[in-house]
């Protein structure tokens, strides 16, 4: 059949006024007795194509878009052309305006180019041109939190496995201790890599959000030559933002490519010279990674016998400085080096420095609770386990967010606790295990359960100081996000 | 994952800016489930709100977003306890936003999801639609009814 109107709507996001605009006018033309036809353009493509006969039959047409709809089909037509928003506002009116001429003109071509523009030659989700006019500051805080997003997963799972594996026994994945237990060490080693994964998650969708899929092989690949590096997470945050804005700039490099080479571009010039370059550029950067942890245990190695409060701050800072770093690892080696040589009040301050950030976000999320998202509500509700396990990494998302102001919180509320455990003389006999060494440490210690309780106690000092940070600091973002316009 | 759940609907909702309503609906899509990414959502309405308000008419809005933030696409709706002065959400009569039902989608999500949000905005021009659906009190009313309507608007 032929329509006396014709025509398009679409809007640039394509789920919504595209829909209603179209409604609105197909119920006014039947209030007014006239047939028509329209074409939706929305984001699942065009829905109710027009044919060109049918074009061709219509008395007139109407164009209700914020974006093109291919208008040159109705070149030479008589023709209305208003946005998107006009239709969903008069349609009555709209419609009468085309029966009766007002307004019409002929119609020569295009509508105006929409902001969104669909020239940029790579497919969807392989769109790597940024539109977006953020400050910079929040654009980074976006990419940051896409990984940290992906990786909340990742650190839950493998922590819990972990901590699970714990109540075996602190050593029962060791095969040549009397506690081992096969079950046990197996599910320490899945939750091992599943903890491994994280430094290249991380990495992986801080670049896919950046410069999405191109980014993300890229981030992978030099997030892992960041974890093998021992890099730890920061290393991975400087690998996934390297690897994002390389594929960024290789897309400008080689923007004058021939369109027919798009295909090649993206299956094989971005994976190959991406992975590439990026790849060479962590190797060079996790170089000296080995120097910086060998001269950061020299380093420590002075200050052994100083007063509680230098020690102890030292240690405080690099437990939290890097959480599974190269500098957090310089405090907890030399922990368990002196443990060999029967120093017993070293490894409690390394101990309650790694067990406070875990439960610092854990204070930080329940007192503040309404300014957290949901995953890290229960992100830091699991770092209770965490925490009390002595899986350091669970904090690790909170700090990956937003590094400059969440480290130096885990790094005072660590250092409390270092130094209260130092100043109090405790002793903690086993390397890892978290809480669940309690009676080891009552065992070696003079003052027995007394010990093992004040050591906890000065743990949840240090949280609860460095969590009512924390959680001031998220409010303060949270406050602050509200009030953009 | 259905695109329509009672979960993902509120009513007695608090409210006093466009703002902290766009940070419920990505805190409910997170919950639920169907998203991951707080600030990507917010990012994803905030932009479509600057290319043109979405607040409709009869105290509806219905901001939308579409992105990798998404997981799966899904329909948020907020009826209101206190209405939105037209002064922070501008309408297209003026009157001031009590009830937003916003529509979230995953970047290349399945046609038969997308036609789901695309009903639903067309329904949403029926003046009729409009009574009846402020009219239902509770997530689980709301929810019925949408299915409803939703399922009748497919056959038409």
């Amino acid at each position: 059949m032929s329509y006396k109107i014709v025509g398009a709507t679409g809007c640039p996001t394509g789920i919504a006024h595209t829909y209603m605009a179209k409604e609105a006018l197909e119920r006014a033309a039947k209030k007014a007795g006239v047939t028509i036809k329209l074409e939706a353009h929305g984001q699942a493509g065009v829905e109710n194509a027009l044919t060109p006969q049918e074009i061709q039959e219509a008395d007139i047409v109407i164009i209700a878009a914020d974006k093109d709809v291919n208008g040159d089909r109705f070149a030479g037509k008589k023709a209305l052309v208003v946005p998107v928003g006009k239709a969903l506002r008069n349609p009555d009116e709209l419609i009468a305006n085309a029966l009766s001429g007002k307004g019409v003109s002929i119609y020569k071509g295009k509508v105006q180019k929409p902001s969104a523009s669909s020239s940029s030659p790579l497919e969807q989700g392989d769109d790597i041109s940024s539109s977006s006019n953020e400050s910079v500051g929040r654009q980074i805080y976006k990419h940051l939190m896409n990984g940290v997003s992906h990786m909340i997963p990742f650190v839950v799972g493998g922590g819990v496995l972990i901590a699970i594996s714990f109540l075996f026994g602190i050593y029962s994945a060791d095969p040549s201790s009397d506690q081992y237990n096969s079950f046990a060490a197996m599910i320490k080693n899945i939750g091992g890599a599943a903890m491994g994964l994280m430094v290249p998650v991380l990495s992986a969708f801080i670049a896919q959000s950046i410069a999405k899929r191109p980014g993300l092989v890229v981030g992978f690949v030099t997030g892992m030559i960041a974890l093998n590096g021992g890099t730890g997470f920061l290393g991975a945050i400087v690998s996934g933002f390297m690897s994002g804005y390389l594929i960024l700039f290789l897309d400008r490099l080689l923007k004058d490519l021939p369109e027919t080479l798009r295909g090649v571009k993206l299956i094989f010039l971005f994976p190959v010279l991406g992975v590439f370059i990026g790849g060479s550029i962590m190797v060079f950067l996790s170089d000296p990674m080995n120097g910086v942890n060998e001269w950061m245990m020299k380093f420590l190695s002075g200050f052994q016998e100083s007063n509680p409060l230098i020690l102890g701050i030292i240690v405080g800072c690099m437990a939290a400085f890097d959480m599974g770093g190269p500098v957090n690892k310089a405090a907890y080696v030399t922990g368990t080096v002196l443990l060999a040589q029967g120093n017993y009040f070293f490894m409690a301050g390394v101990s309650a420095a790694c067990i406070a950030p875990p439960l610092t976000t854990a204070f930080a999320v329940i007192v503040f609770k309404k300014y957290f998202d949901m995953s890290e509500y229960n992100a830091g509700l699991v770092n209770i386990i965490l925490g009390a396990t002595h899986i350091t990494e669970g904090a690790i998302p909170f700090a990956a967010k937003d590094p400059l102001r969440i480290l130096p919180t885990f790094m005072f509320g660590s250092s409390i606790a270092a130094v209260l455990s130092y100043a109090l003389q405790i002793q903690v006999p086993a390397p890892h295990g978290g809480f669940l060494v309690l009676p080891a440490i009552a065992a070696v210690s003079h003052r027995g359960w007394f010990d093992a309780l004040l050591w906890v106690i000065v743990i949840l000092i240090g949280s609860v100081i460095a969590g009512t940070i924390l959680g001031l600091i998220q409010k303060r973002r949270y406050l602050r996000d509200k009030g953009i316009a | 994952m259905e695109v329509l759940i009672d979960s993902n609907i509120k009513v007695g909702v608090k409210a006093s800016n466009r703002e902290e309503i766009f940070g419920i609906i990505a805190d409910t899509a997170i919950a639920s489930g169907y998203a991951n990414n707080k600030y990507g959502i917010l990012d994803g309405l905030k932009a479509r709100e600057k290319q043109g308000s979405t607040g409709t008419e009869s105290g509806f809005a219905i901001p939308h977003a579409i992105g990798d933030a998404i997981d799966y696409a899904a329909i948020v709706i907020l009826k209101l306890e206190e209405p939105i002065p037209f002064k922070k959400w501008k309408t297209l009569d003026g009157k001031p936003v009590d009830y937003v039902i916003s529509l979230l989608a995953p970047q290349g999500a399945g046609s038969s999801h997308l036609r789901i949000l695309s009903t639903l905005s067309a329904l949403l021009v029926d003046d009729d639609f409009q009574v009846q659906l402020k009219a239902k009190a509770t997530p689980i009313e709301i929810y019925k009814f949408l299915r409803a309507e939703l399922a009748k608007k497919a056959k038409s």
